[in-house]
């Protein structure tokens, strides 16, 4: 049965100091209610968790990104979820190879 | 007494002096790390033997038979053909988890590659799309150390990161000409100005724009953009103007898309970017993506470490 989306939500912060908005490429290894791979961010998923006096409720939660501004980013999800990020610094919306 | 130093190769963007410029105006540095290709695929594989978890981009061969549902019962063709690919996306807002697309997952045994098949459903509208692809490079997705490759004897160019040897695994050089990597062929931007609009039931409204790239085979592009994009906040409000590279982060693809959806796709010609508006009134919108298109082919399969 699936409830309501009332995971927590957790944020950690990347200062990478470009002075621009890097290519950012995430993965997330997931094991969870249906889920089982490793996946790239965002990703919405279920999780499942027993709750006394209902019994076993599902709950949708994701891991997602954005830029703060061209110097951070910010990534949201449950609490001691591990997650891989690569910033690539080329390319760049201002490369000169165009 | 001199001190240590270590070999370093650096190449300047075009008007730059090598000697003196900041590594935001290199087109190369043997200290930055590139990823290095070993695999594409349109097959599952066993990645056992590498012990640890590798890094991909994902992509799938788009169909006639791809379709939007806006609503349980109305759909709007999507007028791609099988030529036309995408990133795969491996998560949507509101449809099953398990449409895993293009994944890496562990087994009993090991770690393995779905393309395809039970866990490489692909978000959209069709089932168990058969048109996966995968450039796997080295880069590491886990804390397990990698297994020593056996590789063929070969003329290669070598350059160890700082504290290893040539003889490493790939995983640990900066440069190892034995593999591909990603070579940028054109950056560019692709913008559309919509303008103020009622769009009434049943009808949507299109607007696309392209860039002819010509290469003659669909190249790899960023940013990580899919099709059926329903662009905007959990409130449907769209930033404007909307900038596609600014906004991966949060990207949502729901099941019955409604407002502005966005498609990017590549076929052997074109890069293309298209918004389609589904019934509701709009103001005006610009939507705009920095591009990059690599010379690197969706469509090529090779595997380099046998």
């Amino acid at each position: 049965m699936a409830g309501g989306s009332d995971v927590p939500v957790y944020k950690k912060d990347i200062v990478h100091n470009l002075g621009y908005k890097p290519i950012v490429r995430a993965f997330v290894y997931i094991k969870a209610h249906s889920v089982n791979g490793l996946r790239e961010v965002p990703i919405n998923y279920y999780i499942s968790k027993y709750v006394e006096d209902m019994g076993r409720i599902i709950l949708d939660t994701r891991i997602y990104y954005e830029h703060i501004d061209n110097n951070t980013i910010r990534f949201y999800g449950q609490q001691n979820t591990t997650v891989q990020v690569t910033l690539y610094i080329e390319p760049r919306e201002d490369a000169w190879y165009e | 007494m001199l001190g240590m130093s270590k070999a370093i190769m650096k190449i300047a963007k075009l008007g730059e002096d090598i000697r003196y410029t900041t590594d935001k105006n290199l087109s190369f540095s043997s200290e930055i790390e590139t990823p290095k290709i070993f695999m594409q695929t349109a097959s599952g594989y066993d990645l056992t033997a590498l012990g640890y978890i590798p890094s991909f981009m994902g992509f799938r061969q788009l169909s006639s038979t791809i379709i939007t549902r806006t609503s349980s019962a109305t759909y709007i063709a999507s007028g791609f053909d099988s030529g036309d690919y995408t990133f795969s996306i491996s998560s949507t807002a509101g449809d099953s988890p398990s449409w895993g697309g293009v994944t890496i997952a562990e087994t009993l045994t090991g770690f393995e590659l779905y393309v395809g098949g039970y866990s490489g459903y692909f978000f959209g509208h069709s089932w168990a799309d058969t048109g996966g692809r995968a450039i796997v490079f080295f880069d590491s997705n886990s804390t397990e150390t990698p297994t020593a490759l056996s590789l063929e004897n070969t003329p290669a160019i070598l350059l160890a990161s700082q504290g290893h040897s040539v003889s490493d695994h790939p995983l640990d050089l900066n440069i190892d000409s034995r593999f591909d990597t990603f070579k940028i062929y054109k950056t560019g931007t692709l913008e559309l100005s919509l303008g103020a609009e009622t769009v009434t039931t049943g009808n949507t409204s299109s607007s696309t724009a392209v860039y002819a790239h010509n290469l003659g085979y669909p190249p790899v592009y960023l940013p990580e953009a899919g099709v059926d994009w329903n662009i905007g906040n959990a409130y449907g409000v769209v930033a404007n103007p909307f900038i596609v590279n600014d906004n991966l982060g949060d990207r949502a693809y729901m099941s019955y898309p409604s407002g502005h959806i966005l498609d990017v796709w590549v076929d052997n010609t074109n890069l293309n970017m298209r918004v389609t508006r589904t019934e509701g009134e709009y103001t005006a919108l610009t939507i705009r993506m920095y591009y990059t298109i690599f010379y690197n082919d969706i469509s090529e399969e090779f595997n380099l470490l046998s």
